[in-house]
């Protein structure tokens, strides 16, 4: 074997890789980042929010330089259902402007500005090269190959994104040589732009907040999706998460359908009418959770971010940026780790999951194992947002004698279709896997 | 048929291939249906795409394999239509391809082989 140039080779710039190998070459571990865009970010897509302040474990002053859009100060929760009505909890806390708990994000901005970070940091960064595969010798994986030429190092890191092809040919996932239907979702996304003021007034952000709105469409022919709608510096982010199983028999009805019957939703229409469409995209949506894990480890090998699975989505909100940078500092430490005992097996790897187990992002999936399940029920998408709808048109209707809060519930349930049961039993699955 | 059909399609060929349309919903019942439809293609013309020349097809299918195919879920979930059956035969066109990786992943007949367009090809977001 020659001898490795590289003790690491992170493949893939997103949040997962970036952060890994930020974190590595701060533990003096010669890194070298290959990404396939040209440019950081220019194949990524999300919707997208990111919350938390993860970042800081490798870049502490990253909200003075990190190129985000709005902060969220304006959280919108809405049924939208299909024959018009909206039922949307909106909630305004100006605290948020300063207080920050998330940020829109443009991942063509962020990923770029990560891999300047890498830069600095001291890794190789390479862009505009396809990994084309893992390359093993005895079952060890010992580089990575492209164009027929292998480069090798000690551990690869495999932070290649939802539709991770590298796990796929490496044979980390489990013996599968497809992946999960029932694993991903589709996210279709387009980017409308607004002027800045268009948007501050009619949004009521202010120029230094932002709104963050996540909707449930109804819909009775069984299609599983949830909208989003996020407001940017000068354009909106608007899009749908929808379950792919449920596209299945649907006649011709397709996936830029939905999108498309989303933004023409009137409650939705009214808050982005004369936006002019400037982006379109679609990219996999990780959310079958802790049972949907590929490989973790493996000889000379780890995986990170949605590679591996790590993105908790309910459809509605989603959140995989954040454990991306968390899994890639967890992967990192455990390579610093190999390092310095001087052993790559998986067995010595293996760290990699017990800092996972102790940065509690196993303990975060662990929990949240049943909220797909939950979300994607489909009363909440066919049934729950005409019910909501029923029930405000009764109250409003000022028809006739009074009648209590109950008496239009019930009514509303017939008119809808829901009874009783399920809505105990949706509202304690949800209170107990929220 | 529901009232869904798009716009411009070409039908396919029933008798022939044996795909004939697995029951849809009703969907005359919703007001989804009544909604014009944009042309995704126009759409797509907003992102900025390399293309690569037409010696390199990053995504091939078999379109004997899809002459049996149960489902057709690739027409169904495929942002950018990229498939679409012609007189009767699996037209796939990958040049609008924004590289999901869906149609890997609901093609169970196993018709679709997917790799990553080569590296400065394909689709290029300036917002993301
Ligand atoms: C519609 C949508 C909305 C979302 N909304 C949110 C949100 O609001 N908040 C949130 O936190 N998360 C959100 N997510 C999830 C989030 O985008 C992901 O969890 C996150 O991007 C994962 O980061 P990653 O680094 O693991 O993968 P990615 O960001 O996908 O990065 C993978 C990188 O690897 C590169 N690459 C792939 N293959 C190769 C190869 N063979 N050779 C070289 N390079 C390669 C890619 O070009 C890419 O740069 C959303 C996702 C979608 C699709
Ligand atoms: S799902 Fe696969 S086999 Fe079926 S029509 Fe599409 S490409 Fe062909
Ligand atoms: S990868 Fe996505 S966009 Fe490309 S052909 Fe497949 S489903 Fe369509």
């Amino acid at each position: 074997m020659s001898r490795s140039q590289y003790q690491c080779i992170v493949v893939g710039g997103g949040f997962a890789g970036a952060s890994a190998a930020i974190r590595l070459a701060q533990k003096g571990v010669k890194t070298l980042l290959v990404e396939r865009a040209d440019e950081g970010g220019a194949k990524n897509l999300s919707g997208g929010i990111l919350w938390g302040n993860d970042l800081a474990a490798i870049l502490p002053d990253w909200k003075a330089t990190l190129p985000v859009e709005r902060p969220v100060s304006n959280k919108k929760v809405g049924f939208l259902s299909e024959n018009g009505p909206a039922f949307v909890i909106d909630f305004h806390d100006p605290a948020l402007k300063t207080q920050t708990v998330g940020y829109a994000v443009l991942r063509a901005k962020t990923d770029k500005w990560l891999l300047e970070q890498a830069k600095k940091a001291g890794v190789t960064v390479v862009t505009g090269v396809n990994v084309e595969g893992l390359a093993k010798q005895n079952g060890r994986v010992v580089g990575v190959q492209q164009s027929g030429e292998t480069t090798y190092a000690d551990v690869v890191i495999v932070a290649d994104g939802a539709n991770s092809r590298l796990t796929l040919q490496g044979d980390l996932r489990h013996g599968h040589k497809k992946l999960d239907m029932d694993h991903y979702a589709l996210g279709v996304k387009e980017i409308l732009k607004l002027p800045r003021a268009t948007i501050e007034e009619r949004f009521g952000t202010g120029t230094d907040g932002g709104m963050a709105g996540e909707f449930v469409l109804g819909r009775c022919d069984g299609v599983l999706a949830g909208g989003f709608l996020y407001t940017n510096q000068d354009t909106l982010s608007l899009g749908v998460v929808i379950n792919l199983p449920s596209m299945k028999n649907q006649g011709e009805l397709t996936t830029h359908d939905v999108v498309e019957q989303f933004r023409n939703h009137p409650y939705i229409q009214s808050l982005v009418k004369g936006a002019e469409l400037v982006e379109y995209g679609a990219h996999l949506v990780p959310e079958g959770g802790y049972q949907a894990f590929s490989e973790l480890c493996g000889d000379g090998v780890l995986v990170v971010g949605d590679a591996a699975g790590f993105c908790f989505s309910n459809g509605i909100v989603i959140q995989g940026m954040n454990y991306a940078v968390r899994s890639g500092i967890c992967a990192a430490d455990a390579v610093a780790h190999a390092v310095k005992v001087g052993d790559f097996s998986a067995v010595t790897l293996a760290q990699y999951e017990r800092n996972l187990e102790s940065d509690g992002i196993m303990d975060d999936f662990r929990n949240f194992k049943n909220v797909s399940k939950f979300l994607w029920n489909p009363r909440l998408f066919q049934k729950y947002p005409d019910f909501l709808a029923n029930v405000f048109r009764r109250m409003l209707k000022a028809e006739g004698p009074k009648k209590k809060m109950r008496a239009h519930l019930t009514e509303a349930m017939k008119e809808s279709g829901v009874s009783k049961a399920d809505i105990l039993r949706d509202g304690l699955n949800g209170g107990m896997n929220l | 048929m529901s009232a869904h059909s798009a716009p411009a399609q070409v039908p396919k060929n029933v008798a022939g291939g044996g795909h004939g349309h697995v029951a849809a919903p009703d969907r005359e019942a919703s007001p989804l249906a009544k909604l014009p439809k944009l042309d995704v293609k126009a759409r797509l013309g907003a992102a900025k795409f390399v293309t690569d020349g037409h010696d390199f097809a990053h995504i091939t299918v078999d379109p004997d394999i899809c002459d049996t195919c149960p489902h057709e879920m690739c027409i169904n979930t495929c942002p950018a239509k990229c498939f679409e059956f012609v007189n009767g035969r699996m037209q796939f066109t990958y040049e609008d391809c924004v590289e999901c990786g869906t149609c890997d992943i609901v093609c169970t007949p196993g018709s679709v082989k997917w790799t990553n367009p080569r590296a400065s090809f394909g689709v290029n977001y300036r917002y993301g």
